[in-house]
């Protein structure tokens, strides 16, 4: 058993893993002599329930325990982090002065391309994370995109807070093309690529907190070619230039 | 006839979604979009209440005559049972 303390979303959490993998994934994540928030303790059986679900999703056999270990803490924690007003958004977050914007779609539609291009063409662009960044509802209103481990195949992430600016919902097309939406618009989708627990009172939770979102976050439709030269300009330019 | 699923209705002004939350919830993709009519239908369903009970509620709450409401439960019924929302 490896126990370690973890801090994300500002919760302290300590980990006892059954496997080493989740705590070297974490690592820019370790505190020490924090009370923890959160306990979790992972048992085979809760491993068992993400290789059943990788299998099936990826049809492959027997994957490494370690690897799925690492899936496992991450389920795990979000289920509990309902508790503590925050939830897991798909998607790749990035922040740009202090505010942050998350591409979020069904994987392959390229959120991490097109996130390349924000770090390519916009020298102080912060990826918070590339894959699964938590949101934080706070009590004063605020709502903070924060950095997480699990950042996808790239792993690039940021442990940081960055207050949420915009949730862009990117799908693919032959012109790029972006436009503000409204809550009820976006919302489908949006349900679709936030992590849903199987929990009634908890999904109930998630979908109250949801519901804070249109009050200082703004939607966006992004029909996306991150081929064409004009990708990153069109989306930059509605999302930060057109919002100063 | 019952839902399937256990929903919650998420308030979006002009329209309200319907989301499935619990056990077996995730199997069904997407949610429910309900315009007014469809949502007193689904309100009632959630309380449990059958076909004969819910054209019967919104026959005394609305000035419409029962064959019209019926041909409406009946339509939106038949719609949930196709999308396995119902059964």
């Amino acid at each position: 058993m490896h126990a370690f303390d973890i801090e994300i979303a500002g919760c302290v959490i300590h980990a006892e893993t059954i496997h080493t993998r989740p705590e070297a994934i974490c690592r820019d994540f370790i505190v020490t002599d924090k009370i923890a928030d959160i306990d979790i303790r992972i048992t085979e059986t809760d491993i068992d329930v993400d290789r059943k679900e990788y299998e099936a999703c990826f049809d492959i056999c027997d994957p490494w325990e370690g690897f799925l270990e690492v899936s496992t803490l991450c389920r795990l924690l979000t289920n509990r982090f309902i508790d503590y007003d925050t939830i897991l958004l798909h998607g790749a977050a990035i922040a740009i002065n202090q505010k942050s914007f998350v591409f979020s779609a069904p994987s392959g539609t390229g959120k991490t391309t097109h996130m390349l291009q924000w770090i390519r063409n916009l020298s102080k662009t912060i990826v918070i994370n590339g894959d699964k960044p938590f949101l934080k509802f706070c009590e004063d209103g605020s709502i903070l995109t924060c950095g997480s481990p699990w950042a996808g195949k790239e792993m690039i992430y940021t442990n940081t807070m960055v207050p949420l600016k915009s949730i862009i919902l990117m799908e693919r097309a032959e012109n790029n093309h972006i436009e503000q939406i409204s809550f009820a618009e976006a919302f489908p989708t949006l349900l679709q690529q936030t992590y849903r627990p199987e929990d009634a009172d908890k999904m109930c939770k998630t979908l109250r907190l949801m519901q804070r979102l249109p009050q200082t976050v703004t939607f966006w439709r992004f029909q996306c070619n991150n081929f064409k030269e004009d990708c990153f300009d069109v989306a930059y330019n509605a999302l930060v230039r057109d919002q100063r | 006839m019952k839902l399937k699923y256990d929903f919650e209705v998420v308030d979006m002004g002009e329209e309200k979604i319907a989301v499935p939350v619990g056990n077996g919830a995730n199997n069904l993709r997407g949610v429910i979009k309900l315009n007014d009519e469809g949502y007193e239908i689904f309100k009632l369903l959630l309380d449990g209440k059958n076909e004969s009970e819910i054209i019967s509620a919104i026959c005394n709450k609305y000035d419409n005559d029962v064959e019209t409401i019926r041909g409406y439960v009946e339509c939106f019924i038949k719609e949930l049972v196709k999308m396995q929302i119902a059964e």
